[in-house]
């Protein structure tokens, strides 16, 4: 037969329609995102296995996770359950190819910001109201958890983050009280910098990357990172610009040093006491206590909330992991039924006893770890204040990644703080765009 | 020989070229069907899927040019293709060279040679998730760090390698190096011992020195090997990804972003999956005009 131009481009239009077909029947023809989740089913009614996926309990908290939290579970309802851990950096991948490759999870761990691109995506159910209300979560948890007025998520572990400063450094400064506004953090700053020590640990990523680190000022100096509904880009307004020059004056005194990075496997600056003053999350409390545990005696370290800005509350940041259905599951009921085992107060307290996290909320049955963390405490008294988070938009997936260069261009100083906020701008309103 | 002799004669050698032509096929027609399977369907869906709006979750929908005429205004992108011909147009040449000189060295009769090729061979063998994770233990941004304790013994340092975008490019360059000068050498070193005695021989009796007999005999005898290894070196080079992955995720500030972990943001992290396939139909266009340009260049025979 005779190979003409015309026979080679039909045959390959083919060959690609075929796999085009091929694609979506792999990810679309499962998806049912209306099914709706019934959390009402009795453990004697469920049935077959299910699978978690999530970025936490690595290490020796994996026995908790096991032990602990799915074992009782798996005894209760006959329900097995596998874990696939990936680490926070890989999850977002290991979702898409699962989504692509039709493996996806029962019941997917993400974290804050991650669950308005994929409910938008209609990857996770919804989450029935009533059950949200008897849970009792404040609402500054609940917020990252909503997309369209509805519930996709909930949270599992709260990873909060706030200051720490080293008491005998302020002593020997004559410093009596932690700051109180964003002037008095970078005065106070200043004056802690010098004899190999710097004042302020903001960006070593002992606690989060330069995006987060931004994040968080952007909400200090009152700002938000989108608008209400999710469609408007707002951190590129004056308080994104006050929060970039903020980093940038404290660069220029020396009061932050963008060279002083977290090693791994080694102790924070703070922990160091390199840095008079770190940003730090509730998460580190474990490596405190394994790496510097005289720093968890008490009175060894102080700890406070991020000053405003521009007047109102101070505000403290809020990472964290949140519990998701995912809509393609074969085994909803039972993975409902493991998600509110999972939210059961006492396995709250147990798992993040183990992770060194937040629990979602104070009702918890007394745990010593818990209670034994400086952090965790001072996270817990202050949960109202945990307004400062990232995402809020559908299409942040497509923002975040991009986002952590932008920042770091401006902090190395290959951008101004006007072309920074430009390309911010552009690069979420190009995604906001691309919504279906 | 008689007329219808030496149609006989033809007839039967036509009889066995066409024998042979049918043999010559069906060993092929294996790896052809293996090429076309895995290679070109690929390829062909790529860049169908190359014009179209697709984020794996919904159905493909066409888009005409516009993937296309995103890549063209994405500085990111570019940026990338910028850092991998700053990572060819250094690392390349440098690592060629030092392949050849160790190549030189070890081709000689010196004791301990067997244990010197291995050394120089090892990094090439060892997966590169380890090589990473070795430079990530070398190039730790404290005092600890094992670079930073050698500059410390010059009074320089401790630098953040890979934590400084004035920094890290240079970094992950030197890494490419050191991994690449293993294979290149083994090829050198295979080429080396193809090259005849006599021409050596000759020289002498011309009255070459070493740098002319190395300019005159060895250089242009090693040209095939040379542009073997620069045509496979540029390809590897633009398909560099788990060192960058492990070593510094493209950052910071996207200074060592490179084609390929780009087209993995995109497609992986931002789920834009057709920009990613009209992303990976550039790079192989790049690929496919390097090596033409690198065969123009070095001179590469049909032979090669």
């Amino acid at each position: 037969m005779p190979v003409s131009r015309r026979s080679v481009l039909s045959a390959s239009g083919a060959l690609a329609a075929v796999g085009l077909g091929a694609a979506a029947c792999g990810s679309g023809a499962a998806l049912d995102p209306d099914d709706p989740l019934d959390l009402d089913v009795a453990d004697a009614d469920l049935s077959g296995s299910i699978s978690l996926l999530t970025p936490d309990f690595v290490g020796e908290d994996r026995a908790v996770l096991d032990d602990d939290v799915i074992a009782p579970f798996t005894e209760r309802t006959g329900v097995p359950v596998s874990v696939d851990q990936v680490d926070w950096n890989k999850l977002n991948e290991k979702i898409s190819t699962g989504i692509a490759g039709g493996i996806i999870a029962d019941l997917i761990m993400t974290g804050v910001g991650w669950t308005q691109p994929f409910a938008e995506k209609g990857i996770f159910a919804e989450i029935p109201a009533d059950f949200i209300e008897s849970l009792g979560f404040d609402e500054s948890v609940l917020a990252p958890a909503r997309y369209d007025g509805k519930y996709y998520s909930l949270p599992q572990a709260l990873d909060l983050r706030f200051l720490a400063y080293h008491p005998e450094m302020f002593e020997a400064r004559g410093i009596t009280e932690p700051p109180a506004t964003m002037e008095e953090l970078a005065a106070v700053a200043e004056e802690l910098t010098g004899d190999g020590v710097v004042g302020l640990d903001y960006l070593s990523g002992s606690a989060g990357g330069a995006r987060q680190a931004f994040v968080f000022l952007l909400y200090a100096f009152g700002g938000t990172m989108f608008s209400e509904d999710g469609l408007t880009t707002r951190l590129a307004e004056e308080p994104g610009r006050l929060a970039l020059q903020w980093m940038l004056d404290g660069m220029d005194s020396g009061a932050i040093d963008y060279n002083l990075q977290a090693a791994e496997g080694q102790p924070s600056p703070f922990q160091q006491k390199r840095a008079a003053m770190s940003l730090v999350a509730t998460g580190n409390w474990p490596t405190w206590q394994q790496m510097t545990p005289e720093l968890c005696e008490e009175g060894a370290a102080g700890v406070f909330l991020m000053p405003p800005g521009s007047g109102g509350d101070p505000v403290m940041f809020q990472g964290g992991s949140f519990l998701s259905v995912s809509s393609l599951s074969k085994n909803k009921d039972a993975a409902g039924a493991f998600m509110e085992h999972m939210l059961d107060p006492e396995i709250l307290g147990i798992s993040n006893a183990a992770t060194g996290k937040v629990p979602p909320t104070p009702d918890i049955p007394a745990n010593e770890e818990i209670q034994g963390s400086l952090l965790t405490r001072f996270a817990l008294e202050n949960l109202q204040y945990a307004g400062a988070t990232e995402g809020g938009t559908a299409a942040y997936m497509q923002i975040r990644t991009n986002l952590d260069g932008i920042v770091e261009g401006c902090l190395t100083r290959k951008k101004s703080v006007d072309e920074t906020l430009a390309d911010m701008q552009t690069l979420c309103d190009d995604a906001i765009s691309r919504l279906r | 020989m008689s007329a219808a002799g030496t149609a006989g004669a033809t007839a039967s050698r036509r009889s066995v070229r066409t024998a042979e032509r049918r043999w010559g096929l069906l060993l092929a027609a294996p790896a052809t069907l293996h090429t076309l399977l895995w290679i070109g369907v690929p390829i062909v869906i790529a860049f169908v899927l190359s014009f179209t709006s697709y984020d794996i979750i919904h159905a493909p929908e066409f888009s005409g040019l516009e993937n296309y005429g995103i890549i063209f205004t994405d500085g990111l992108f570019w940026r990338s293709v910028l850092h991998n011909v700053i990572i060819a147009a250094v690392g390349i040449p440098v690592s060629m060279f030092l392949a050849l000189v160790f190549a030189v060295l070890l081709d000689r009769a010196i004791p301990g040679r067997g244990l010197f090729r291995v050394m120089v061979f090892l990094p090439h063998i060892t997966a590169t998730v380890a090589v990473a994770m070795i430079w990530l233990w070398i190039y730790n941004p404290s005092e600890n760090g094992l670079m930073n304790v050698i500059l410390g013994v010059v009074g320089i340092g401790p630098l953040p390698f890979l934590t400084n975008p004035d920094l890290a490019l240079a970094s992950v360059i030197l890494v490419t190096i050191w991994q690449g000068i293993g294979l290149k050498m083994l090829i050198y070193l295979a080429a080396l011992q193809g090259v005849d005695g006599q021409l050596y021989e000759a020289a002498d009796l011309d009255g070459a020195g070493i740098v002319q007999k190395f300019r005159h005999v060895t250089v242009p005898m090693l040209r095939p090997a040379t542009f073997f290894i620069l045509i496979t070196s540029l390809i590897a080079n633009f398909q560099t990804f788990d060192l960058i992955y492990i070593l510094t995720e493209g950052g910071p500030a996207n200074s060592t972003s490179v084609v390929t972990y780009r087209i993995y943001q995109t497609a992986f992290q931002e789920f834009r999956v057709g920009l990613a396939n009209a992303q990976s139909v550039i790079l192989l266009l790049i690929l496919v005009v390097l090596a033409v340009l690198s065969r123009r260049i070095v001179g590469g025979s049909d032979d090669d």
